[in-house]
C-alpha cells in the first residue's frame, strides 16, 4: 500500500508524462455498433444537436432565449435557424482533464476552477462534433490550504464537416487530501477531518427573499432590439442574471443531458445505479464511498449532490459542479448584447462553490471598447466591433463565487454585423493560462 | 384533532370538485419526455434500473437477436408518458400529496431503436377513498395510450392517492435511514455476486415452465442517490435551471412549498423524492415509476430475448426509501394460451412478483403477463386486437 506522498507523487509524474498528448478522457461511450476506433483523434462525440436537445440544454442553463427554444423564432432571425448555447460543446468533451489515473485513484480532490472559451461560430440543429483535448500545464504551487496542483489543459471542437467552431481552455485544480492516504477515497471514520470550508446552509430572512424574488422578475432579454456598439460606451453595467438558492434539481441540470454522452474515466459506459454500479465499485474502489449513515461501502461518488458523501470531497454541504458556471454567464451577456451580436470569448475562474441553498447573482460592466482585427489562415481580415466586459459572481453573501471576462462582437453602424465565423488558423496556437486570464486577452 | 380532520376533509372535497372539469381531459400534470427510442434515450433507461440485458444496450447484440434490432425495455415507454396524473393538485395551494399506488401497462408489441414514440395521459376519475383510521383520500385515476410510430401499440392506467401532509409535511410514517451491520453488508455482497445474468438468447420455453416455479431473486439497493437521479435522466423531462423553475412554480401553486432547510419560499415539493438534505433525516424515496421498471426487469431478466412481456401490473404498499434494500422474487403462478383476433394463439404465464425491503416488509407486488415461446412456435407479434383466453377457468 502506498503512503500519500507516495500516491501523490506519482499522480504528479504520471500527469506530466501525459502533457501534450491526446487526453485518453471523455471517449464516446463504447456504443457496440459501428465500432468506435478509441485511438482516433479528432476524438467522435455522441452528442447530436437536435432542435429538442438544443432546447432542453438551454432550459438545463436557464436560458429560455427563443433563439435557441423555438426553431420558428430562429427562421425569423438574422442566423436563419435555431442555433445553440455554443456552451453546449462541454457535452461534447468536458474542458478540463482529470491527470493519471487508476483503479483506487490518487489522494487528490479535484476541483474545476476556470474555463476560457473562444467561439469562432454559431452551432446549429443538426450538427455533430470531434474533439481533441490535451492537456498543456501542470503547476505545483504551495497555498493556503497546501500543496495545490494546477492542471491546464486545451480542447478543440470541430463539426462532422471538419468546421473548428471553438476552442477551450480548462483549469482543474487537485488538492491533495492526506487524509485519502494513498488512495481517492479517505477512510469513513475519517470524514469531516479535513473541510475547505465551514458553512452551513444559508437560512434566508424576509428581506433576502424580498430582494432575489425581484431580482428574478426583473430580468429581461434584448431579443431582436439591436445593440449598436456605437452605442455603448465603457463603464456601462449589464443588467444581472440571478440564479436562485441552488437545490438538488440545479445539480441534475448538467448531469440531465451529459449522463451517457461521455464514458467513464477509464473509457467503460459510465454506470451508476444498481447492481452495475456495485459491479464497477469492486472493479474502481475510487468510484465507491462507504455511506457514513448505512454504512453500505459501494455506494456511488454522488459528493456533489449528497449531503451525506459531500465530506469525502472536503465540503461541508452538496455543491454546484464549476463547469456549470462555465455555462451560466453566457447569458448575462446575451440577455444584454441580444440576438444580434456574438460571444467570442467568455472566461470564468470559480473561486468556491455555490453550495446548497446559495444564491448566485451575476453582474458584468463594460471595460473596453475596440475594433478586432481576426485573420484566418488564409490572410483574410475581418474587423469586429468589439466589447470587453468584466463578469463578477456573488452569492447572497455578497461574496465573490466567480469571477471572468468576455469579448462580445457587436452590431455597429460603420461594421454591420458580426461576420461569422470568426476568422482564425487552421489549429489556433495554444493561449496559456497566464494570457487568457487576463482582462488584455478580451 | 378533529379540526384537523375537517381542514383535510375540505381540501380533499375542494381538489375532488375542481378535479371535475379535467376528467376526460388530458392530464395537466404529465408533462412529455422523450419522443424516439434513440440510443442514448434506451441507454439511459435502461442504466437507471442497473438493467445490463445488452437486448437494450447493444446494437450488435440486438441485431442478432429474434428481433433483428436493440429493443428499448418495455417499461421505456414511462419515458415518453408517466400516467401517474394527481389530477389538478399541481394548480393550487393546498397541503395534499398524490402517491402512485398502482400502475398498469399493456403492449400489443415492442419498441424497437429508433421507433417515434407519442403518448397522452388523461384524467378518468378523480373521487373520495376510504383510508385507514378514517382519514381523508382521493384517489385519482388517470389512463394513457401510447404510440409507436403513429399506431397504438400499448396502453395503461394509474392510481394516484391523494392524502393531506404531515404537520412535518411528510405523507408516511417516518423512518430514519437504515444502518446495516457487517453481516448485513456480506449477505448484500454475496447476493449481489451471486445474481444470475439476464436469461439472454437461450429460450424460455412455455412447456419447461410450471406453476409454482421461482424467478430468481433480485437484490437492488441499498437505494442511493445516484439511483434517484439517474431516474431523472431516463424519465426524459427537460430539468430546468433554478431561474427558469421558479417561473414555473408560479403556475404551479401545488408544488410550491418553503425549502425547509433555507426558507426560500419557491421551493418544489416534488424535489423530496431527490434532497438528501431537504428530507433529513429520513432520506427520499423512490418514484413509483421506478418501482414499475424495476419488476419490469425483474420479468424480462427471467423471460428470456423471445418472450414479450404482455402486461404488468404493480401495487406500491410503502415508499422504497433511500438506503432500503430491495428484493424482488417472482413465482409462476399461471400457464395458460389466449388467442388474439388474428387467431394467434399465445403461449401465456402469469408471474407473481413481490418487492420486500431489508426488513421484510412488502414495498410492492406485482402481476405480469409474458407470452413465452415453445417448440416450433416463437411469439408472433404485434397482438392484434383483443385477447381470449382458450380454457377461460383453471381444469
Amino acid at each position: 500500500m502506498q503512503t500519500f506522498d507516495e500516491a501523490l507523487t506519482e499522480f504528479i509524474e504520471r500527469s506530466r508524462r501525459l502533457l501534450h498528448k491526446e487526453s485518453p478522457e471523455d471517449l464516446p461511450p463504447p456504443h457496440p455498433a459501428p465500432p468506435v476506433n478509441t485511438d482516433a483523434v479528432a476524438v467522435p462525440g455522441a452528442l447530436i444537436l437536435t432542435e429538442d436537445l438544443i432546447r432542453r440544454y438551454a432550459y438545463a442553463i436557464g436560458d429560455d432565449n427563443p433563439l435557441y427554444t423555438d426553431p420558428a423564432y430562429g427562421e425569423r432571425s438574422w442566423l436563419g435557424s435555431q442555433v445553440a448555447p455554443p456552451t453546449i460543446l462541454i457535452h461534447v468533451r468536458f474542458p478540463a482533464d482529470h491527470g493519471a489515473q487508476r483503479p483506487q485513484g490518487y489522494p487528490v480532490a479535484n476541483f474545476l476552477s476556470g474555463v476560457a472559451w473562444e467561439f469562432y461560430d454559431v452551432l446549429r440543429p443538426g450538427m455533430r462534433f470531434t474533439s481533441s483535448k490535451i492537456p498543456r500545464e501542470l503547476v505545483v504551487t504551495r497555498g493556503r490550504q497546501g500543496k495545490v496542483i494546477f492542471h491546464h489543459s486545451e480542447n478543440f471542437y470541430w463539426t462532422n464537416c471538419g468546421a473548428l467552431k471553438a476552442k477551450a481552455y480548462g483549469r482543474l485544480i487537485h488538492l491533495p487530501v492526506e487524509q485519502m492516504g494513498g488512495t481517492r477515497v479517505m477512510p469513513v471514520e475519517r470524514l469531516g477531518e479535513r473541510m475547505l470550508y465551514d458553512v452551513e446552509p444559508h437560512r434566508y430572512s424576509s428581506l433576502e427573499i424580498d430582494k432575489l424574488g425581484e431580482a428574478l422578475e426583473r430580468e429581461q432579454r434584448r431579443g431582436a432590439r439591436v445593440l449598436f456598439w456605437e452605442d455603448v460606451d465603457e463603464g456601462d453595467e449589464l443588467p444581472n442574471i440571478v440564479q436562485p438558492p441552488y437545490s438538488i434539481r440545479d445539480a441534475l441540470t448538467y448531469q440531465s443531458v451529459d449522463h451517457g454522452l461521455l464514458a467513464a474515466l477509464d473509457g467503460t459506459r459510465l454506470v451508476r445505479a444498481f447492481r452495475p454500479a456495485y459491479l464497477r465499485s469492486r472493479r474502481n474502489p475510487a468510484f465507491a464511498r462507504t455511506h457514513p449513515v448505512t454504512g453500505w461501502p459501494y455506494t456511488p461518488y454522488d459528493e456533489h449532490e449528497d449531503r451525506h458523501l459531500a465530506p469525502y470531497r472536503c465540503q461541508p454541504l452538496p455543491f454546484d459542479f464549476g463547469i456549470q458556471r462555465a455555462q451560466a454567464p453566457i447569458r448575462l451577456l446575451t440577455n444584454w448584447a441580444g440576438d444580434n451580436a456574438f460571444v467570442h470569448r467568455m472566461y470564468t475562474t470559480m473561486r468556491r462553490p455555490i453550495f446548497y441553498g446559495d444564491a448566485s447573482i451575476y453582474t458584468g460592466k463594460v471595460i473596453r471598447k475596440y475594433v478586432a482585427e481576426k485573420t484566418d489562415a488564409a490572410g483574410r481580415t475581418m474587423s469586429y466591433a468589439a466589447v470587453a466586459v468584466e463578469i463578477v459572481g456573488l452569492n447572497q453573501r455578497d461574496e465573490v463565487h466567480c469571477l471572468g471576462y468576455a469579448t462580445v462582437f457587436l452590431p455597429s453602424a460603420a461594421l454591420g454585423r458580426p461576420v461569422l465565423p470568426v476568422p482564425h488558423a487552421d489549429a489556433p496556437e495554444y493561449v496559456p493560462f497566464d494570457v487568457h486570464r487576463r482582462a488584455e486577452w478580451f | 384533532m378533529e379540526e384537523d380532520g375537517i381542514v383535510e376533509h375540505d381540501e380533499i372535497e375542494r381538489l375532488i370538485r375542481s378535479s371535475g372539469r379535467v376528467i376526460g381531459c388530458v392530464a395537466p400534470d404529465v408533462e412529455p419526455g422523450v419522443d424516439v427510442a434513440s440510443w442514448i434515450n434506451v441507454s439511459r433507461f435502461a442504466d437507471a434500473s442497473g438493467d445490463d440485458n445488452p437486448l437494450y444496450l447493444d446494437v450488435q447484440y440486438g441485431a442478432g437477436s429474434v428481433h433483428h434490432t436493440m429493443l428499448a425495455p418495455p417499461a421505456f415507454v414511462l419515458a415518453v408518458r408517466a400516467p401517474a396524473s394527481a389530477g389538478v393538485l399541481d394548480l393550487a395551494e393546498h397541503r395534499l400529496t398524490g402517491t402512485l399506488r398502482s400502475l398498469h401497462l399493456s403492449w400489443d408489441d415492442t419498441v424497437r431503436l429508433g421507433d417515434a414514440l407519442a403518448g397522452r395521459v388523461y384524467v378518468s376519475d378523480v373521487s373520495r377513498c376510504l383510508a385507514a383510521a378514517g382519514r381523508a383520500r382521493a384517489r385519482v385515476l388517470s389512463t394513457v395510450e401510447y404510440q409507436r410510430n403513429g399506431v397504438g401499440f400499448a396502453r395503461g392506467w394509474a392510481e394516484v392517492e391523494v392524502a393531506p401532509l404531515d404537520a412535518d409535511g411528510s405523507s408516511s410514517p417516518r423512518r430514519s435511514i437504515h444502518r446495516y451491520e457487517p453481516a448485513d453488508v456480506e449477505r448484500m455482497v454475496r447476493e449481489l455476486d451471486t445474481e444470475q445474468p439476464p436469461r439472454g438468447a437461450v429460450p424460455r420455453l412455455w412447456s419447461d415452465v410450471a406453476v409454482g416455479e421461482a424467478t430468481p431473486a433480485m437484490l437492488k439497493g441499498p437505494l442511493t442517490l445516484a439511483d434517484l437521479e439517474l431516474w431523472v435522466f431516463a424519465e426524459g423531462r427537460p430539468v430546468r435551471a433554478g431561474n427558469l423553475h421558479h417561473a414555473r412554480l408560479a403556475e404551479l401553486k401545488g408544488r410550491r412549498t418553503a425549502n425547509p432547510v433555507t426558507g426560500w419560499p419557491v421551493w418544489d415539493r416534488a424535489e423530496t423524492s431527490l434532497d438528501s438534505a431537504a428530507t433529513d433525516p429520513c432520506g427520499p424515496s423512490a418514484p413509483g415509476g421506478l418501482l414499475f421498471t424495476l419488476a419490469g426487469q425483474h420479468v424480462t431478466h427471467w423471460m428470456g430475448d423471445d418472450a414479450f412481456l404482455r402486461q404488468l401490473s404493480l401495487r406500491i404498499t410503502q415508499p422504497f426509501r433511500y438506503g432500503d434494500a430491495l428484493r424482488l422474487t417472482g413465482t409462476v403462478v399461471d400457464r395458460y394460451t389466449a388467442t388474439d383476433e388474428a387467431r394467434t394463439r399465445h403461449h401465456a404465464v402469469t408471474l407473481r412478483v413481490a418487492g420486500r425491503n431489508q426488513l421484510g416488509e412488502s414495498v410492492v407486488e406485482a402481476h405480469a403477463v409474458v407470452f413465452l415461446p415453445d417448440r416450433g412456435k416463437p411469439v408472433r407479434l404485434p397482438v392484434r386486437g383483443g385477447l381470449t383466453c382458450d380454457v377461460p377457468l383453471e381444469n
